[in-house]
Parts: structure tokens; sequence; C-alpha cells
């Protein structure tokens, strides 16, 4: 008896330490197998356009599947599925009636109507599930820049995955009791609402974009690129379009080959560098001005190269330019007087420009995967290097350091951080407003004068072709020579063009480049257009006064072929038209427009010297 | 017929041989508390059964009742059966020691028959009767106790050759019972071979050499059924396969735990719902435990002691040496298996299936344990004349 009753105290000893020290950490653990906990999917967030037009939405759609073993009366239930679905009654029955499986789908993307009044009917082993999407309502538009999401809506690039936070919202969940089986026991016992997610309005304007989409699309086509992109900013910075050929839908992510994705989702206005060439020669021209070493009164002499420290850098026209005057050498683009402003400045006011113009530093912008330019250290820096930085080589920048910084060339000399969110919203209220940031980096007199230099460029000089009657439009072209492993990459070419449209009180720059175009491969020609194209569209979009326009007289180009450069010169002069003349022969061998074209005085001749 | 050496003998003895002033020899009846324990134990089992078969009974029989009913009917059976032999001389319980032995071995011996013998969770422990199921383990149990007292009062087990035939009828028990298998009964049987031998008057020393072939009967057992090892692991620690082995044990662990000093209140218990195996039978306890907490599971615990120690009154009262064994032998059946349940369900021993005598489900558990009452009753009635008669 008295061994029973010890062993009784000891069982009473573990009862004690189960049920009173270790119970709470067991009750703990039991709550969690008494209860399931269905997950509420906060509903992610839509991703809006400056004027508030939906860019990215999220689709609930409803899933109905059957488990046929619980169907007890499969014709019945099949003529009740098909009358409420408006499917068809046989293939309804095929799929209730199968065997041999746990679930069949019957239908996919419901609407929630429908699986409501199919569900009041209750009918036993008839299921559906909500199933979350992301839809894109232009599918392939805007691809890199809006960026797409799992299958589980988490967002995975663009700005789906830099805004996921926002976006994703927060899941709640249900927690109802239930029996090992999961059966439920009761109503829910615990019910947390998801937080749903915010929606972001971007500075990105839709129309805009879609410009930029369609020239970037047919610039990639018409010349055979390897890509072709387009960058729009604002007076203060914000992104107004980013366009990048080839692209890919959004609504059909082609996830087959992976390196190719990516290749696509990459952002190359803000994930690459590029030696812009011409382009660039807009930093010299501010930074020359700025510094007061040069100005309209100044001439510019080009014999078609120009020694520095005894080594013969040439000018895009060996002939030469002659002489000039400053804003005859801005519309020539002539290397040789960039050269010279750029020596003028010096290494160090240079490189304090560009520090000033946030070319040695990324942007800030708020996009992933962001490039900063790739200077060669100062010290380093030999007045040969100087000067060719002057005209845009050796140094390579993204296209939105650039854009950035031509910008505040042209808009009085502020210098804007670039982003493209403009304000976050959850259940239309406003919960956040981004707020340009802007530091004066040149005095608004440099910048009067930037855009006057750049405004005759678009008039007078290679960067006709973006010119549209009746606009104040601006720019430069540029035409690179691309590198590899340090030498010239023969017939590779970046051509580009970034100008400006004055639109009342606001401005747009655009920046437009082609990689590696086919054929033609001058600046002025593959990319000028297509901005001259964006910029009329932007400019009756946005219902731009237009300057009375006088008809422009026209002429029927003749033919140049075996025509030397003094004869086509004067041509040219005689027709009032830019002549942009390529190669080192002394006859014309190519020309564009062809003989025979209709033109205006508005027009530019190629010519190709063999 | 007394032998010296047995500790009944000393105490019965000292009690009814001594002449004691009449005052100090009153004594005490304890088949009245015994009876009204015996009852209030059922009931409440009866009580708890519900409260924790009633979810899994509505799903697998859609009947909530299913098992209180059954086990009702067993109730009735198992009082109007306990009245009963209260009221029968013993002579008549005595004269059913070789039936009894018989019909025991005859039963287990059925179980292996496929068409009787139902094999469920590996294991042939159950005889289908027609229209009932029962364990011939639970009526082998009392068998032997009574086979023992039987012989212990004729022969006497003062030397190692004398306890050699008890000896045998335990083995050829416990072999039945190691075939089936059931490990849990072995362990009760091995336990009231010593308990009643010992009690007979079997020396100390006889032990040490029944201690060699448990010894090696150990890993031999192990040997031939591997999931022994690993339930032995299992209960070291049961979160290392919570899926697995542990999972009886952790899911135990999670009644006990919830209920605390006060329990969740009666019906509240969540294990029931199917996570808990065997709630209305093995793990009833955890139930309990769980509903009622430690003082609920403590107060069964003391009802059940409180049995035993009547039981054990009442062997060391009786002036009969075969009473006397019986009663201690019937009581130690009580002892052992209710002790074993609870070391079970509080993780004590490793886990193995044996109801709590009374409170579990089970019909033919509770009416062989009311029999052993119910002859534990009359041997009171025999003290109780045996002292009017002194």
């Amino acid at each position: 008896m008295l061994a029973i009753a010890f062993f009784f105290c000891i069982v009473a000893g573990k009862l004690f330490y189960v049920q009173i020290i270790d119970g709470r950490s067991l009750q703990a653990k039991a709550l969690d197998q008494w209860t399931r906990d269905v997950p509420l999917v906060a509903t992610r967030g839509g991703i809006y356009d400056r004027n508030g037009l939906l860019l990215a939405g999220t689709d609930t759609a409803y899933t109905l599947y059957v488990r046929p073993v619980e169907v007890q009366d499969a014709p019945h239930l099949a003529r009740v599925i098909a009358d409420a679905l408006y499917l068809e009654y046989d293939s309804v029955l095929s799929k209730v009636a199968r065997t041999g499986v746990s679930e069949v789908t019957v239908a996919k993307k419901l609407p929630k109507e429908q699986v409501l009044a199919l569900m009041q009917a209750a009918p036993k082993g008839v299921y559906f599930s909500r199933d979350i999407s992301r839809y894109y309502p232009y599918g392939n538009f805007m691809s890199q820049l809006l960026g797409f999401t799992d299958a589980d809506t988490k967002g995975q690039t663009g700005l789906e995955l830099y805004y996921d936070d926002y976006l994703r919202g927060l899941n709640g969940y249900q927690l109802t009791e239930a029996d090992i089986r999961g059966n439920s026991l009761s109503d829910a016992i615990r019910y947390v609402p998801a937080v749903e997610g915010m929606d972001i309005v971007l500075t990105a304007d839709k129309s805009i974009q879609f410009f930029a989409e369609s020239a970037v699309d047919s610039a990639y086509r018409k010349y055979g690129a390897k890509s072709a992109s387009c960058l729009v900013l604002d007076d203060t910075g914000g992104i107004v379009a980013m366009a990048e050929a080839p692209s890919f839908d959004l609504n059909n992510v082609p996830r087959d080959d992976l390196d190719a994705l990516f290749a696509m989702c990459k952002m190359s206005a803000v994930s690459n560098v590029y030696e812009m060439g011409s382009t660039f020669k807009i930093i010299t021209m501010a930074a020359a001005v700025n510094e007061g070493v040069a100005d309209l009164d100044d001439t510019f002499y080009c014999a078609g190269s120009k020694e520095v420290d005894g080594q013969r850098i040439k000018c895009w026209k060996t002939k030469g330019h002659g002489s000039q005057t400053f804003a005859e050498a801005v519309q020539n683009s002539c290397n040789c007087a960039f050269m010279e402003l750029a020596l003028r400045v010096g290494t160090a006011k240079m490189y304090e420009y560009f520090r000033l113009f946030g070319l040695t530093q990324k942007t800030g912008v708020d996009l992933s995967g962001e490039a900063s330019g790739l200077l060669l250290p100062e010290d380093a820096v030999k007045p040969v290097d100087l000067a060719r930085i002057g005209f845009g080589q050796a140094i390579a920048v993204t296209p939105l350091e650039l854009a950035r910084a031509v910008t505040a060339c042209v808009n009085g000399g502020l210098l804007y951080t670039p982003r493209v969110l403009e304000r976050v919203q959850a259940d239309g209220k406003l919960v956040y407003q981004s707020v340009p940031q802007a530091k004066q980096v040149l005095k608004p007199s440099t910048s009067a004068l930037v855009r006057q230099l750049l405004l005759g460029v678009v008039n007078n000089g290679s960067g006709r072709l973006a010119g549209v009657a009746g606009y104040e439009i601006g720019g430069k072209t540029g035409t690179a020579q691309k590198y590899k492993n340090g030498a010239i990459d023969r017939g590779k070419y970046l051509s580009s063009f970034i100008g400006f449209l004055s639109a009342g009180s606001r401005q747009y720059v655009a920046l437009l480049y082609v990689d590696e175009p086919q054929g033609l491969y001058y600046g002025s020609q593959v990319a000028a257009p297509y901005v001259g194209e964006i910029f009329a569209n932007v400019a009756a979009y946005l219902d731009v006064p237009q300057a009375n326009v006088e008809e422009l007289p026209t002429f029927v180009m003749p033919d140049c072929l075996g025509k030397t450069y003094g004869e086509v010169q004067a041509l040219c002069r005689k027709h009032g038209i830019y002549l942009e003349a390529g190669g080192e022969g002394s006859r014309v061998v190519y020309q564009f427009p062809v003989a025979g074209s209709e033109c205006t005085s508005k027009c530019v001749l190629f010519v190709d010297m063999g | 017929m007394w032998k010296e050496g047995s500790i009944l003998k000393s105490k019965s003895a000292a009690i009814s041989n001594a002449p004691l002033p009449q005052y100090l020899a009153v004594r005490r009846r304890f088949g009245i508390p015994l009876f009204v324990a015996v009852i209030a134990l059922s009931l409440f089992g009866l009580v708890m059964l519900y409260s924790a078969s009633y979810y899994t009974a509505e799903y697998k029989y859609d009947d909530a009742f299913y098992y209180v009913k059954k086990q009702a009917v067993a109730f009735a059976i198992a009082v109007a059966v306990m009245i009963g032999l209260s009221r029968v001389p013993l002579k008549w319980v005595r004269k059913c020691q070789i039936p009894l032995l018989v019909v025991s071995f005859v039963l287990m011996g059925l179980v292996f028959i496929p068409a009787l013998g139902v094999e469920s969770y590996g294991a042939r422990r159950w005889l289908h009767m027609g229209f009932f199921s029962m364990q011939p383990s639970e009526i082998a149990k009392f068998a032997f106790v009574l086979s023992v007292a039987c012989y212990a009062d004729r022969y006497g087990l003062d030397t190692f050759r004398k306890i050699l035939p008890p000896l045998g009828i335990g083995a050829a028990f416990c072999v039945l019972l190691l075939l089936e298998p059931n490990m849990s009964v072995t362990m009760i049987m091995l336990g009231l071979v010593l308990l009643t031998l010992y009690a007979g008057g079997a020396k100390g020393k006889y032990f040490a050499l029944l201690a060699v072939p448990i010894v090696v009967a150990v890993p031999v057992l192990v040997a031939i059924e591997p999931y022994r090892l690993q339930r032995l692991l299992a209960f070291v620690d049961p979160w290392a396969s919570p899926k697995g082995e542990g999972y009886q044990l952790i899911q135990s662990y999670y009644a006990l735990g919830s209920g605390g000093w006060f329990g969740v209140g009666f019906l509240h218990s969540r294990q029931k719902y199917m996570f808990l195996p065997f709630a209305e039978s093995d793990f009833i306890f955890s139930v309990i435990g769980e509903e009622w907490g430690l003082v609920g599971a403590v107060a069964v615990m003391a009802l059940i002691l409180f049995v035993v120690y009547s039981g054990y009154r009442i062997a060391s009262a009786s002036s009969n040496r075969f009473a006397a064994l019986l009663a201690y032998g019937i009581t130690s059946v009580i002892a052992l298996q209710s002790l074993l349940n609870v070391a079970v369900v509080t993780g004590c021993v490793p886990p193995t299936g044996v109801p709590l005598p009374f409170v579990s489900f089970g019909g033919s558990s509770l009416v062989c344990f009311a029999s052993g009452v119910g002859v534990l009753l009359s041997i009171d009635r025999i003290n109780a004349a045996a002292h009017i008669i002194h």
C-alpha cells in the first residue's frame, strides 16, 4: 500500500510539473494546433500616372472547383453550376462526375457575383478559391519602370519592387477553432482584417510615355538597333516617361529565357553608363559660360583638328569648320571649339562642375539599380584627356545623370533630384507627397544663354529635325563611337539627342538614344527626328500655344552624288539647309534625303564622302 | 496453514489471534465506503466519457452518446454483478479457480484465431463475441490472482519448488500476452506475480532468481518488436517525433498543460476534438486533467488510492488466508493498472495502452473490475461476521 501510494505521489508530482510549471508553454503550443488561420490577402495597391490613370492594378477572380467524392447528385449539380455560370452542361457534368481525382477545377476567373450566387445554393462538394493577380491595362508599356510581380503578387522588378512595402499592404487572418481535420468548430474567434496596399501616383504621364514608347519602338525597328531608349524629365526632375525597346508585355512576362528577360527589365537610363559624345557638350558649354571664359562674342577656329600637348585630336569634320562664332560652333558641334572651352575652364573647375551637376555620384532617384558616372580620377587627367572630355569622350555618365544636368542648364540653373514617385495615398487619402529637392548650380544668366545656344542648334544647326514649327525647342545631337577594350569598335555608335520643349512656364527635357543603329548613325538623323515627334505630340497634348508658322518654301533635292564638298556646301547655303558630312574622300558617294525628295529649309542633308 | 514469512499473516494474526480489548478490536468495515467510492468513480467516468467522446462519437457514429450508452449498459451490469458477488459465499469463488483459469487460457488462445481475434494497431488483444468485444486479458489478471490465492492457501510458498507452479501459470500468461503483443498487461501480470507471491510468503531471494529472465527478456523483446525501442526513445524526448512516436504523449501533455490548476471546465476540453488519441479510453485521464485541472486529476487519483487502501485494509483484516491473499491480489490488479495508466498519461513511463479502471470506456474491463470489487465486498462481509463471532 505504501509503495503504491509512493508511486501515486511521484505521478502527482509529474502531474504538477506538466500542468502547472510547463502548463503555459504547453498551452501555447496546443493553441497552435487548435486553431486554423485563414489568411485574408491584402489587395495590392495600384500604380497611377500623374493624372490618376491606372497603370498597374489588382484583379480578384475566383476559381470554382468540385470534390467529386462529396457530390451526391452529379447531374443535378452539373445543371445548377451550368445555369449559374453559363457553361455547357455536358462539359460540367464530365468534370463533376469524374472519378479517381480529389478535386476538379470547373471554371476559372469568375467574377465575385457569379460565385456568390452559386454558393447561395450551397451545393455540397463545391468549393471556390480567391485568386489575386496583377494586371497592367496597357500591357507592353512602361515595362521597365513599372516592373512586375511574382505569382504571389510580390514585387520583383521596377517600381513594383522598389515600392513593394507601400503597395503590398499587410495580410490579415481569420482565426477559427478547428478539430484535427481542420473542420471549424465555431465562428471566427479572431478576425484581423487585411490592411490594403497603398496606391502610388507617379510623376510619369501615361500619354507622354505613350509618345516615348512609340518613338523608341519605331527607332528600334527602323535602325535595327541593339536598343533604343527615351527618358523625359520635367523641369523639377520628375520622370515623365521612360521607354525602352525592345520590351515585353507585363501581362505575359516571358520567363522562359531569364537572361533575356533580365536584360529587357533593365532601365538603361538609370543602370547603364555611356560615353554620350556631343550631347555632353552642353555641360562643357554651361561650365565655360558660368565661369565667364566664353560668351557670344567669342570666335573659334577649327582646322579639322587640334593639337593638345603635342597630340593631334581630330574634329568629327576632318575638313574643319573654319572660323565660327560661339553659337555657330555649338550648332556645328565643333569638337575643336569644345576642346578649347574645356581647356579654358581647366581640370579643377571642370571637375567641380561635374560634382555640382551630380555626375560623380548617384542621382538618388527612387529606383533600384542605379549606376553613377565613370570619370577619370581628377589627378590623372592630362590636358589631352580634358580636351576629349570637353566634347564628351573619356567620360561616361548615365542618361539620367545627363538629362538631369541638362535640365539644370535650361531651367534657370536648378539641379533637382530626379524622382518618379509623386505621392502615396491610402484609400484616397494622401499619405506622402514628394517635394522636389533642388540646388542652384548655375547662374540664371548662364542657363538663359545655354538655352539660347541650344535653341540655335535646333533652329539652324544639327538639331533641325527635332524642331517642330511654332514651338520653342532646343537641344543637342550626339554621335558617339563606341569603344571596345580601349579601341574604337568600328561601325558601332550611340546616336542620341537631348532636347527641351518650353510648354508655357514648364519645360520638358527629352533624351533619346539609339544603341548601335544599323546604316545611318548620326544623332541628328537617327535620334533628333524622334524627339521632334515626341515634342510635337507633347505640345499638342498639353495644348501649348503654337506661334504663327510661316509656310516654308520647298525645293526638290538635287542629285549630289559625285559632287565635291564645296559644291554641296554651296547648294546647302543656297537653300538654307544644314549639311552634315562624313567620310574622308573628295566626292559624294551617298546622300540623304535622296535626289528628287521634296525638302524645306528645315531639312538636314547628310552626305558621305568617298 | 499459516506460514512464517507472510506479511499478511503477521498483521492478520496480530489482529485476529491476540485478545484485544473490545473497543480496540472493533474493525471498521470498508465495504460501504469502497462500494461508494467505486460507484462514484464509475459515474464520474461515465460523465467524463461523455465529455471526452461526444465529438468523436458524433463524427464516427452520428450519435454523440454512442460510447456513453454502451458504457451505461456495462455499468448497470457491473453494479448487478458487484452486488451479486458480494452475496456469494467465498467457497463458490474458490471453486471457480480452475474454470476461470481454463476460460482465460482458451479465450487468450482464441485471440489468435483470425475469425475471432481482432487485429487493431498491430496487436491481437480483442476477441469478437458476436454482440460485444472483450479483452481476455481482463479476465486472466483476476484468474491468476485467484489461482495464486488458492495455491498459496493450500500448499504455501515457503520453498522455491513450491513457488514454481504459480510462477508457471504467470509465465504462461505472460508468454500469451507477449504474443498478442500486449506489453502493458504483461507488465501488470509481472507485477502481480511479484506482489502475490511475496504476499503469499515467498522469500525475497527467490525474486533475485526471477529477475534474471526479466533482465534477459528486455533486449530480446526490443529486438523482436523494434517499435518498443522507438516508444522508449519517444518517451525520453517526445518532441523529437511530434508526428510519430511522440504524438500521443505530446497530445496528452497539451491536454494536461492546458488544464492548469483548476482546468478549463467540464465539456470544454479542446484536445478531445480528435487531437488526443483514445481520449475515451486509455487517455481519458488527460481529458480529466484538462477539464478539471491538477486539483481534479489529483482528486481522482486520491479516490483510486482510497479504493486501493480499502482493498488492502479488507485484505489485512481478513483472518482467512485465502480470502486475505485474494483480496490482496484483486486490489493489486486495481492498483497496478491504475498506476500504469496515470504514469503513461503523465509521461512517467513509456506509452502503452491500458485503460484506467472504472473510468475508461470499456465494458468488459468495467464488469471484470466490478466483479473483483464484488469479491472484496464479500470478503469484507465475512470479516465483519468473523468479528462478531469473536
